[in-house]
């Protein structure tokens, strides 16, 4: 008797753990809601601010969030959100952060539809953004109309500093030489006879016929990167507006992107192009397209940046290109304690005896039928948007104590060098402090977020970090010489294919498939030949315009027009 | 003596709510347990309903579920004009009943050939490893066929090549992308879904058997006399659960594996309903078809479920 009391008893006790537990969790929230509503109001409480940018830190009070707070006197609460999709995930339940850093034009236009954002206008930006506004002006007289749509402003478009920017190819020198070029190819035809050799003339000397000349990665990520040299030949991107015979038209449905196609299908079944270019993917830590490239499956790569080829053995292609080749190892290791000789590799655009074997030289362009227009996709000067939730309409000392925030964060270098963390983390002041620079191997240390997660430093709190040319190069030394002094430049000069329309357009907002997914699955068909492109071309563009294309390219239009009245 | 028969019934009444009372309180440690899952289910399962109003609305975040404006059958109309929606639905058919002939069974397959193997460490040895893969993510499965399945450097090609025949790359030719979709759900569910089917078999009494080999049954013949009839019970709840997601194909799966090249035949409902209600936020929208899905789901299940009583089986409801 006394036993089965004893069991029910235990049974009991656990029950009302799991209730306790299934109940605690759904309270928390009421409880912190309570205490923020404040039955007490403090004069001194200071104004908090829920705020929403990608990559936010891991936990709640690190080193940034407590920065951030002290230097503007204000309480920050982080969403947890890593992207826009789980973004989406919240709004849906209601929860609008007060400031929302958003990345592309059709999330603006998406969330402007929701009808979550606040409006403001470019007087109020000029205002509380004083040096900010004078500094975007001086570049673009139309920079902060960007994020207008049905003619009221719906976000601060963020300047993106050394913008604009060619993302050019790079092929190997290695493997020209080895097949008996002894010029770097800059037309379609040459590229074709390059192309060729690397495919079929064993270019990596191992006797197996296991290598390609190019692939691209067919993922959401890749965008308007996708195969964007070949097309940029041809003057257009399929995923861009163009401006043809004074109208915007867009890129998929010219004769340009046919003809592009139709060569891009005839090097497929030549054999050329890597057929796993349906499933490879653009930029990931693993096996993606600069992998291949730096592992000798392809000879060939594009979409990539300036910084990303930088010989400095932590950019996106060059940190793998070492990877996989002791020879630079070596010369990495050797040189190590001697900045300027480990920063002292530039991009070569031709063979040069400088360089060490294996290298990778840029083409600096690749002419075709569109001639001297011939270009590399280069997105715009814009880096994103920085939006308001609705309920800022009514609250405009919010917004304006934001906006005031983000103008310190683009002029004042003791606020942008948070981006980088406290002093020692990775970065220390130089001898005479006169300037400051990289900590060695500091991407090796424990605490080092690429993303800035771990302690909260990175572009999450300290957005506006890239705004600015003065402070690009904040952490100095040869690192960022190499980058900005030699490397910016040289990228600078190439021929660029660029997005002719900037605002976001409603069609495009109410069905996204148009503008990115539709056209994609109809190029990857005609490059595999799983469609003949000369009779399914004109069905094809017609479902296009049918399907909403028509009212989109209305819309372009109306945009277009009215910049070239101003 | 008469009784009034409106007084019998009182007393029947009570009798049967005493009669409750008193399970309840019998059973009361039984009902407690009980108690957090039908919490649960409350919070997390029937309380969201009031969600589905949305699908009849234009949804505004700011405006909330109630605020919203009603716009009445507006979202189903575009769902049935919208070319994507009709090629999804056909897609999910295709997929759902391409599984049902074909994954399905396998887990009764392997339940049967389990039942067959005498050593008891290799029975459950199979049966863990078999059961292990469905707990492995989508991601995780995805990569690790889009590495096995790759062209160039895949291992099925290299033994497709090495027996002289030609690289296939499967993951971009429609016809093989839907093989790989059955082969590797086959591969991912067959020991969780014979799960179900290993317990009922143990349940089988194990006289009958024994009188059947008295009277000279084969392995076969048990098989197919007492087994499988002993079996049609449980195989018909199956059937009946797996009909009622006929229109609702393994997101997580395809999600990972398609690509732009086979789109139309991998966009399912699902996928489709992600992009549109998580990448665009048309919430209205997409509820709709996630509406359509269920109510066309719950009719199958109805419809079977009837279809196997006449048949003069048990059912679910």
């Amino acid at each position: 008797m006394k036993k089965t009391n004893e069991r029910k008893w235990v049974a009991l006790l656990l029950c009302s753990v799991l209730l306790v537990l299934t109940f605690s969790a759904c309270s928390k929230k009421n409880g912190t809601d309570n205490s923020s509503d404040g039955t007490t109001p403090s004069v001194e409480e200071p104004m908090t601010i829920v705020w929403y940018n990608q990559y936010p830190p891991y936990e709640d009070d690190s080193w940034g969030e407590k920065a951030f707070e002290e230097l503007f006197g204000v309480d920050v609460e982080i969403v947890r959100a890593e992207n826009a999709d789980e973004l989406s995930t919240l709004l849906a339940g209601g929860q609008i952060p007060d400031v929302m850093f958003l990345s592309t034009i059709e999330e603006v236009g998406t969330y402007q539809n929701l009808g979550i954002l606040a409006s403001l206008t470019e007087d109020e930006i000029k205002e509380n953004m004083p040096s900010y506004y004078e500094m975007c002006k001086e570049q673009d007289e139309n920079f902060f109309t960007y994020s207008m749509i049905d003619g009221k402003n719906y976000g601060i478009t963020k300047i993106k500093a050394a913008s604009g920017i060619a993302q050019a190819a790079v092929i190997r020198a290695d493997w020209l030489k080895a097949c008996g070029f002894d010029k770097v190819p800059s037309t379609l035809e040459e590229l074709e006879e390059v192309f060729t050799a690397f495919t079929y003339n064993d270019p990596d000397g191992n006797g197996i016929n296991d290598t390609y000349a190019l692939t691209s990665g067919s993922d959401k990520e890749n965008g308007k990167r996708y195969f964007s040299s070949i097309f940029g030949a041809y003057g257009i991107n399929p995923f861009c507006w163009t401006v043809q015979d004074n109208e915007a038209v867009f890129g998929f449905v010219t004769e340009e992107c046919k003809d592009a196609l139709k060569l891009l299908n005839s090097w497929y079944e030549k054999g050329l192009i890597d057929p796993e270019f349906v499933t490879d993917e653009s930029r990931t830590s693993g096996t993606d397209i600069a992998y291949k490239f730096a592992n000798g499956i392809t000879g060939f790569v594009d979409g990539f940046a300036y910084d990303d080829y930088q010989w400095d053995n932590d950019a996106h292609v060059n940190a793998k290109w070492v990877a996989s080749n002791e020879s630079w190892q070596n010369f990495f290791a050797s040189n190590e304690g001697n900045e300027e000789a480990l920063y002292g590799k530039k991009n070569v655009t031709d063979f040069s005896s400088d360089m060490i074997d294996p290298y990778y030289i840029l083409i600096d362009q690749i002419v075709g039928p569109a001639g001297e227009n011939s270009g590399y996709y280069a997105g715009s000067n814009i880096s994103g948007y920085v939006c308001f939730g609705l309920q800022l309409e009514e609250d405009r000392e919010k917004m304006y104590k934001i906006m005031n925030i983000l103008e310190q964060q683009s002029t004042n270098s003791d606020i942008v060098v948070n981006h980088y963390g406290p002093e020692g983390y990775i970065w220390e002041w130089n001898e005479d402090k006169t300037r400051r620079q990289w900590i060695d191997n500091y991407s090796e240390k424990e605490n080092y977020n690429a993303q800035g997660q771990a302690i909260g430093n990175g572009q999450c709190l300290w957005a506006m970090y890239n705004a600015n040319a003065d402070f690009l190069s904040i952490i100095g030394g040869a690192r960022m010489d190499q980058r900005y002094e030699i490397d910016l430049p040289t990228f600078s000069k190439l021929n660029t294919v660029t997005d002719a329309v900037k605002v976001s357009l409603k069609a495009a907002t109410e069905n996204p498939d148009l503008i990115y997914a539709y056209p994609l699955e109809y190029i990857v068909k005609a490059i595999r030949g799983d469609v003949d492109i000369d009779s399914t071309w004109d069905a094809t563009i017609e479902k296009w315009y049918k399907n909403g294309g028509t009212q989109l390219t209305k819309e372009a239009n109306e945009w277009y027009s009215g910049t070239q009245n101003k | 003596m008469k009784k009034d028969p409106n007084q019998m019934n009182l007393v029947q009444k009570k009798s049967k709510f005493q009669l409750i009372g008193k399970q309840l309180y019998h059973y009361r440690w039984m009902y407690l347990f009980l108690l957090p899952a039908v919490i649960w289910y409350i919070l997390f399962a029937y309380l969201p309903i009031y969600g589905i109003s949305i699908a009849f609305k234009d949804y505004n975040i700011v405006e909330g579920v109630w605020g919203s404006a009603w716009v009445g059958l507006d979202n189903f109309r575009k769902i049935f004009s919208d070319a994507n929606f009709a090629r999804a639905f056909k897609n999910t058919i295709f997929i759902s009943a391409l599984k049902l002939i074909f994954v399905t069974p396998s887990g009764l397959i392997l339940a049967l050939l389990l039942s067959e193997v005498k050593n008891k460490l290799f029975k459950g040895a199979v049966q863990s490893f078999s059961m292990l893969t469905h707990f492995f993510s989508w991601v995780i499965i995805a990569s690790i066929m889009t590495v096995m399945l790759s062209p160039n450097t895949g291992v099925v090609n290299q033994i497709i090549v090495m027996l002289g025949g030609e690289p296939i790359y499967f993951l971009a030719e429609e016809k093989w992308f839907i093989v790989w979709v059955v082969l590797s759900d086959i591969w991912e569910s067959a020991g969780w879904n014979a799960l179900i089917f290993i317990a009922a078999i143990s349940g089988i009494s194990p006289e009958l058997y024994e009188a059947a080999s008295i009277d000279g049954a084969g392995r076969w013949s048990k098989l197919f006399r007492i087994t499988i009839p002993c079996l049609s019970g449980t195989i018909c709840t199956v059937l009946i659960l797996k009909l009622g997601g006929l229109l609702s194909g393994n997101f997580n799966q395809i999600f990972n594996l398609y690509n732009s090249a086979v789109m139309d035949v991998a966009d399912i409902l699902d996928t489709y309903v992600y992009r549109l209600g998580i990448n665009s936020m048309q919430y209205s929208y997409s509820s709709a078809v996630n509406l359509f899905q269920n109510v066309i789901g719950l009719l199958l299940v109805f419809t079977v479920n009837k279809i196997v009583k006449r048949a003069g089986q048990e059912g679910v409801v």
